[in-house]
């Protein structure tokens, strides 16, 4: 299922638009706000956390785009989605803080290596024999490490569409370029991760 | 025509992603067909992008979400908030409030799971300083409140957590103190970092000392730094920490406020017995709990625990006495089973030459917890109990909690935090509220 399935598929749950109004009407229950925050926490932790690769500035990002939230929630106008509006606002603040600490290019040695065990682990799961979940954890890792080294531009694409799954009119109306500039970008990003990931053409081909 | 490979190059991407239109794809997979080259490319770009997108999300940790809670509450409660804004931020505070229960029940389980390795404080003491940092920079710009030296504070090296100070200036009735949650999150943070058994050292005698003074100075200095007279802070504090001498608590929350029209710092304490808090279906380490010896309030009263035991005391096929002559834990008397329930007298032993099935003992339980429910008790409480077994309501008659923990016992069910909340009036220092 795409993020951008507001409703997850459940008919009675209030969209994020519902629930702006609640919130900005002040006659609610105060729930608006609180279900507003439980439904992106994690998704705009995801994005800095790959736009930033590094979990502690992605925690912080995080606060900073509720803050603006909770300030700036009024001037939303309803124009584009919700969903649109956050992750506008949200990927303005991580660029903001990126350029404000100036490491957008030169993130963590290892991005990756703050991660929970969790997700250290989950190259281990399934079904692979211990060969083949050493080799996916190191393309993982490699993949990681090449994403964080790539322009803020086109991480900025590859979250949006590779990683959040947003078509290309999504990404464009997000970012607010053109369709022909999403495309370029995604192909020109690409194209340097395939770089990055030249070695392992054999087992991702 | 024959489409060049370098055409195709660049239009493997769209192919991939579904986005190129229906003459082109025709175009490509006749090229593709064709070019083995071409086809190796498509396939290591596929390969690439499914790489990508199952990279594997990460999940807030419990403190990044309780920091991001504490965070947005602090916005809220700061006194530089927008005007037109003040209802909406009211109805947010408490919005908020209630959210950092519902995200601690979302990501609960990885604080308890994470057994002796203490991920919190690690996590902590590796960014400290940063932390440290973003929050001065928040206190300048964002709450008008000056920034305070915090790499002064003398804590622990392992703790950073620091105690929260809000200068509301609101007007709160006794009613509303009673359901007072602005304290909750820093009360989850501390648990967190000071009372988790893997974070440890707090409840020794002398640390909890230092603590309490070096809290209490941190406290003191937010309050100069916000304006206000820090002596009158740390007097209030003193007198609330001396309400519960010898206790391990640490101040960690303050907020200048009214209380029924006269000037009062409200006083927050944390203790071990916050993890009741957590709405969590997890257990903490028994033998930690079994430690404590906290002052939790057991939220059933012991008259309905007596008749709970003496009601099933007959289908119960163990030999040993039911409930031992003066081995019942004292209680407090309940603040949730509102019930009239008479004191019926426990009963010590099975009814002769009866072996009731477990059929009727169940009917019979069914039919008290329904007597209970009629009473209007806490439909949450009775469906607690209806998890019980006869041995673990006796335990809970003795207050043993450690067994219950490790029967898998939900503690909080049945237990709630002692009061922590304390109004002590600025001019005469003297406490003019605490909770319940």
């Amino acid at each position: 299922m795409s993020i951008y399935d507001d409703n997850g598929g459940e008919h009675d749950r209030p969209t994020d638009e519902e629930l702006v109004r609640d919130f900005l009407d002040g006659d609610g229950d105060g729930a608006a706000f609180e279900e507003l925050v439980s439904r992106y926490e994690s998704v705009i932790m995801n994005m800095a956390y790959r736009l930033l690769g590094n979990r502690s500035d992605a925690a912080d990002v995080c606060q900073e785009v509720f803050v603006l939230l909770l300030r700036k929630l009024g001037s939303f106008r309803g124009e584009a989605k919700f969903s649109t509006w956050l992750y506008r606002v949200s990927l303005n603040a991580c660029h903001d803080y990126a350029r404000r600490l100036r490491r957008h290019v030169s993130i963590s040695e290892s991005p990756g290596d703050d991660l929970p065990d969790i997700e250290q682990r989950l190259a281990d799961d399934g079904f692979d024999s211990p060969e083949t979940s050493m080799e996916r954890a190191e393309i993982q890792k490699t993949v990681r490490e090449a994403i964080a080294r790539l322009p803020y531009k086109f991480k900025e694409v590859i979250y949006l569409h590779d990683i959040s799954g947003y078509n290309y009119k999504e990404v464009a109306e997000i970012l607010e370029i053109s369709l022909g500039t999403v495309k370029s970008r995604l192909n020109r990003a690409r194209a340097r991760l395939a770089k990055e990931l030249e070695g392992f053409r054999e087992q991702m081909g | 025509m024959k489409m060049r490979c370098s055409k195709a190059n660049k239009l493997i991407g769209p192919f991939i992603d579904g986005e190129l239109a229906a003459p082109e794809t025709q175009e490509l997979r006749q090229h593709l067909d064709a070019c083995d080259g071409c086809t190796q490319r498509y396939a290591f770009m596929r390969g690439l992008v499914r790489e990508v997108s199952s990279l594997p999300a990460i999940v807030p940790t419990p403190e990044e979400s309780y920091r991001l809670i504490n965070r947005l509450r602090r916005e809220v409660a700061a006194p530089a908030a927008p005007k037109p804004a003040s209802k909406r931020i009211q109805v947010a505070a408490a919005a908020l409030s209630m959210l950092v229960v519902a995200t601690v029940a979302g990501v609960s389980i990885a604080v308890w799971s994470s057994g002796g390795t203490a991920p919190v404080t690690e996590e902590t003491a590796a960014d400290g300083g940063e932390h440290g940092e973003a929050l001065s920079e928040q206190g300048s710009q964002e709450t008008g409140f000056v920034a305070d030296e915090t790499r002064g504070l003398g804590l622990a090296a392992a703790t950073v957590t620091r105690p929260d100070l809000v200068v509301s200036e609101k007007e709160y009735n006794p009613e509303e103190l009673e359901g007072f949650r602005n304290d909750l999150g820093t009360r989850l943070d501390f648990y967190s970092t000071y009372w988790y058994p893997a974070s440890g050292g707090a409840a020794e005698p002398a640390v909890l000392e230092q603590l309490q003074g070096d809290l209490t100075d941190d406290l003191a200095r937010q309050a100069a730094a916000a304006g206000q007279n820090p002596d009158e802070l740390k007097a209030a504090v003193a007198v609330v920490l001396e309400q519960q001498s010898g206790e391990p608590i640490l101040p960690c929350y303050a907020e200048r406020a009214k209380i029924d029209g006269k000037e009062a710092w409200l006083v927050s304490v944390s203790g071990p017995e916050d993890y009741l808090l957590f709405p969590d279906r997890q257990q903490p380490p028994a033998m930690f709990l079994a430690s404590l010896g906290g002052e939790e309030g057991l939220k059933i009263s012991e008259s309905l625990l007596r008749e709970l035991a003496a009601r099933l005391a007959p289908y119960n096929d163990t030999d040993g006495p039911l409930i031992p002559a003066g081995a019942i834990k004292s209680q407090k008397e309940p603040p949730l089973d509102g019930s009239t329930t008479s004191e019926t007298p426990a009963t010590t032993e099975g009814t002769p030459g009866e072996t009731p099935g477990e059929a009727e003992a169940q009917e019979d339980f069914q039919s008290f917890l329904r007597g209970l429910a009629a009473q209007g008790t806490s439909l949450d409480l009775i469906s607690a109990l209806e998890g019980l077994n006869y041995e673990q309501i006796l335990m809970l008659l003795h207050g043993d909690w450690a067994a219950l923990a490790v029967g898998g016992v939900n503690l909080s069910d049945f237990l709630s935090p002692p009061p922590r909340l304390w109004a002590v009036d600025c001019t005469t220092n003297e406490v003019i509220w605490e909770s319940q």
